[in-house]
């Protein structure tokens, strides 16, 4: 068997994570922070999968798109930590509502800054799923295609979440919206 | 995608903050090491090679090594199971089943027969053992009490004697 060791667990652990974690980090955090609400159960979750890389070093064998392969994990790490939450504390998704993390950098503009907290909450108001589809469609740019495979829902389900996402994004978001594109074609700050 | 869709895609994602890379890490490192030193300890399989060294073959078959092999193992049993059954019970099948099309149903059957007759011979040897564990007995008396009849053929001398 053309297989160079016997030792897996030294074999890939300390260059390979780290060069995920590099890579990849940065987008699972944003994700997991948008589906959690919560900046400690996402730093967990984070966490949690870079464990179960660690101890499955041949769980990225074949894998030909690492990122949606590593957001795939993160979405189900989460997913199973909500249904054990939802099950242990009743509150707690109440909780994560009423004061939900930010999701978004500080900006020094007004405006702007009260624009990215009003998307933030608009973000936390929206059903799990869909927002799972809008962070993936939006900030990772995928393809309806990728959103399919990455959540294992159908293809059109991914297209008509991410619709209804945004209509609702729409509605609670555009009076802030018009007044911003407004002040951006009249001012050079932006 | 429309300029609201544009908008929005430009707002920053808050950064993940650097002093968790080293904290992450360590822990994936301890974490992980630890449940593959348990997974070897308890004899689990050993973990899959890494994409590095892994033939197109070897790759095709890799990623779920214990499903492969999970299946292998059921049909190796059945495979055995059938063997023995029809070897130790003979041709044991009803006439109608013999001349059926479906032969799979009289290779079931016998060794639902076999499983049957096993069952029954542990019963005996397990009663057998029970009683003589009870009190001691001579052993014409044991083995008399283990063959059928036993107990009228000892009736049977009461009234005599």
């Amino acid at each position: 068997m053309p297989v160079r060791s016997t030792d897996f667990a030294e074999l890939v652990e300390p260059v390979a994570l780290e060069r995920l974690y590099d890579a990849h980090a940065q987008s699972i955090f944003a994700f997991l922070l948008n589906l959690t609400r919560h900046e400690a159960d996402a730093r967990d979750l984070l966490q949690e999968v870079f464990c179960r890389l660690a101890a499955c070093p041949g769980l990225m064998l074949g894998v030909r798109n690492e990122r949606a392969f590593l957001l795939r994990l993160a979405r189900n790490a989460a997913f199973d930590s909500m249904r054990r939450r939802a099950t242990r504390d009743k509150y707690h998704e109440a909780f994560q509502a009423a004061d939900p993390a930010p999701l978004f950098e500080d900006s020094p503009h007004p405006d702007e800054a009260k624009f990215r907290r009003a998307l933030s909450q608009a973000l936390a108001e929206l059903p799990a799923e869909q927002r799972a589809v809008a962070h993936l469609k939006l900030w990772e740019e995928a393809t309806f295609e990728e959103i399919a495979e990455m959540l294992g829902i159908p293809a059109n389900t991914a297209a008509s979440r991410y619709r209804y996402a945004l209509d609702k994004l729409r509605v609670r978001l555009r009076p802030l919206y018009d007044e911003i594109r407004f002040l951006w074609t009249t001012s050079s700050n932006f | 995608m429309d300029d609201f869709e544009q908008f929005l895609k430009r707002q920053p994602a808050r950064s993940l903050p650097p002093e968790w890379r080293a904290e992450i890490l360590a822990a994936a490192g301890r974490d992980g090491g630890q449940i593959s030193q348990i997974n070897r300890k308890i004899g689990k399989a050993e973990d899959p090679p890494t994409i590095h060294d892994v033939p197109w073959w070897l790759a095709w078959l890799w990623p779920s090594p214990r499903a492969w092999a999970a299946v292998a193992c059921a049909w190796l049993l059945i495979a055995g199971l059938e063997t023995a059954s029809v070897r130790s019970a003979g041709a044991v099948s009803s006439p109608a089943l013999a001349s059926a099309p479906g032969q799979k149903f009289q290779g079931i059957e016998t060794i639902l027969v076999a499983l049957e007759k096993r069952e029954e011979q542990f019963e005996k040897a397990a009663r057998f053992q029970l009683e003589s564990l009870e009190s001691p007995r001579e052993p014409e008396e044991r083995e008399r009490r283990g063959k059928p009849g036993a107990c009228i053929r000892r009736e049977q001398k009461i009234q005599v004697g």
